[in-house]
């Protein structure tokens, strides 16, 4: 199985505290990885330094093969964590402005997903509840055809119907394009079942990894090696 | 365990067990047992992956095997569909026996419980035909 | 070059509140400012208080215009948490400021605009409410200054748009620390400016008008002096807070 991302030695500290401390690990191409840890276990800064918003102090990050360079960002599209939407765009907007600047989006399947995920067009970002910015959200990273997918936390503080849309629609990306997918979250019960591959963190180090299937053959559900790992 | 509804099968499923192979087993087992009809049409991946939201190459790995053992035929253009050859089923029926049969067995020696006793204790047992 | 125009585009309504966005007691309160200083306008007119070149002479001040956009439409990416999805897109930096840039420049010379009209439409009233005392002859003498001003301060607003560009970058990127030697460095150039090249005169204006006036003028001896100074170090700071954008800024 080839690697999507190749990440040797990565350090990374904010003053005294270590976000990623000396982590090595890759991701298989073509699968989703679910990336899991408790808060503070790097997750989010090891995405971020993939897009070149976090600037590791030692180590190196291989996507594709090639070095990190904006031109790279290219072919990655990126959920930021907590991020909003340009609140004086409508749903509409936001397409164009996407279909604009974003390479490779596909203006045509957006529009699908805005009927599937059931959000207006007229709307406006900023009367749209938590749920249904985090639905546009990711309508407009996995509407684009990328090679890599990076979600940080797409289901926090999100409502049930929300995130079963949310879930849904990665399934259908997947289903219509070879891609690799790396989500961070909280929500193993509802996420694991789409997990190729698991990745756990803990304090900036990697503590297991592995296929899921294999995984549950050997320890059961990844909600319950999560929890063996870290109670 | 959650149960889902998909077409004309149901599907148990539990995330502590490897998800390919549960989706493969209640397929060879509603096939078995006669619960779908021979020549039935399989859910197509995508419905599948999306009813029971996981993820669509676990399904494909679970059909692949299916195809692999004849138990389905993969028609261009039209989709997956249940055998129609009785031959097919009916040694699908003698694997699943049999993969019974060795469980059993594996409990009765943990019980320690040797072959004859075994055997005779299957004639007592009541068969409720 | 149509990513540059939507990313342009795009950050000339960042921070931009429409009226409708106002909350209805704002716009009553906004009325209401607006008609008491309209009053209190009027009132001086015909008291003869109001000198038709005040009403053009304080555009040298509004220089500072441009430094506040820019600071404010680099700012807003963080202030709305946007900032993630902006600085991930797959351009150069140099592309992403040089946008930000050019959507400053756009909204200053919008501003500056709105200010000459503005300023004409008051000087406008004078003359409709007073015709004795005021006179279309004041108004383009007025006009004249203010147009010649707004121009200037257009050709040299480059400068104060980096400035603030690079204060709004060095703030949010590692060199922190040196963020207060940036903001003397603009307090010391903004005080020479004035003290150097902006000349309060209480001389008649051009056309010979405004007996008790005080014009300020922009002067100098040498104009294009001037702007090849601010476009150096216009340039300057462009290539400093570019560089801070892409090596030295984490979100």
């Amino acid at each position: 199985m080839n690697s999507a991302l190749e990440i040797n030695n990565l350090c990374k500290s904010y003053g005294s505290k270590k976000a990623l401390s000396e982590l090595t690990v890759s991701f298989p191409e073509g699968q989703v990885t679910g990336l899991l840890g408790p808060n503070g276990a790097g997750k989010s800064t090891l995405l971020k330094s993939f897009v070149g918003l976090v600037k590791p102090e030692s180590g190196t990050i291989r996507v594709f093969g090639q070095q990190l360079s904006w031109k790279l960002n290219a072919d990655i599209s990126y959920l930021p964590d907590r991020a909003k939407w340009y609140k004086f765009h409508t749903v509409e907007h936001a397409l164009s402005y996407a279909h604009k600047i974003l390479p490779s989006f596909d203006l045509s399947r957006a529009h699908q997903m805005i009927k599937m995920m059931d959000l207006g067009l007229a709307d406006k970002v900023s009367t749209l509840s938590k749920g249904q910015e985090a639905r546009l959200h990711v309508i407009l990273c996995l509407a684009r055809n990328v090679k890599l997918v990076l979600l940080d936390e797409p289901f926090s503080g999100i409502d049930l119907i929300s995130r079963e849309r949310i879930i849904q629609s990665i399934i259908d990306s997947m289903l219509d394009k070879q891609q690799t997918i790396i989500l961070s979250t909280h929500e193993i019960h509802e996420a694991e079942s789409l997990f190729d591959h698991v990745v756990f963190l803990d304090q900036g180090h990697l503590i297991q990894e592995g296929n899921a299937e294999v995984l549950r053959q050997e320890n059961g559900s990844i909600e319950s090696i999560y929890r063996g790992l870290f109670r | 365990m959650e149960s889902f509804q998909v077409g004309e099968f149901t599907f148990p499923l539990d995330l502590s067990k490897p998800l390919y192979e549960q989706v493969l087993q209640h397929i060879r087992h509603a096939v078995a047992r006669g619960d779908v009809l021979l020549g039935t049409k399989l859910p197509s991946v995508r419905d599948l992956a999306q009813q029971l939201k996981i993820n669509p190459n676990t399904v494909m790995r679970a059909y692949q095997e299916l195809d692999r053992d004849h138990l389905t035929e993969t028609r261009r253009g039209q989709g997956t569909f249940i055998t129609s050859d009785l031959n097919t089923v009916s040694q699908v029926k003698k694997d699943l026996a049999f993969e019974a049969v060795q469980a059993f067995v594996s409990t009765m020696k943990q019980l320690g419980i040797d072959r004859t006793t075994a055997q005779s204790l299957i004639k007592e047992v009541e068969w409720h035909e | 070059m149509s990513v540059f125009w939507a990313l342009v585009s795009n950050d000339l309504m960042l921070k931009k509140r429409q009226p409708c966005q106002f909350s209805v007691w704002t716009k009553f309160y906004l009325g209401i400012a607006i008609v008491i200083g309209l009053g209190g306008y009027t009132w001086s007119l015909l008291q003869g208080f109001i000198d038709l070149n005040y009403l053009f002479s304080f555009i040298p001040f509004l220089i500072i215009i441009p430094f506040g956009v820019s600071l404010s439409i680099i700012g807003s990416e963080w202030q709305n948490d946007t900032v993630g999805w902006w600085l991930s897109l797959p351009y150069s930096r140099n592309i992403l400021l040089g946008a930000k840039c050019t959507a400053s420049f756009l909204r200053f010379i919008q501003s500056m605009l709105i200010i000459l009209v503005v300023s004409l439409a008051l000087a406008l009233e004078a003359i409709l409410i007073k015709p004795d005392l005021y006179t279309m002859q004041q108004l383009f003498g007025g006009l004249q200054l203010g147009i010649l001003n707004a121009i200037w301060n257009i050709l040299i607003s480059p400068l104060p748009i980096f400035l603030g560009v690079t204060l709004a970058i060095v703030k949010r990127s590692h060199w922190k620390p040196a963020s207060p030697l940036f903001w003397l460095s603009f307090i010391l150039m903004i005080n020479l400016y004035f003290n150097k090249f902006l000349n309060f005169t209480t001389k008649n204006a051009p056309n010979g008008y405004s007996p008790l006036g005080i014009s300020i003028n922009v002067s100098s001896n040498n104009y294009l002096v001037i702007i090849l100074v601010a476009i150096a170090l216009s340039a300057l700071l462009f290539a400093i807070s570019s560089y801070l954008l892409d090596r030295h800024v984490e979100v």
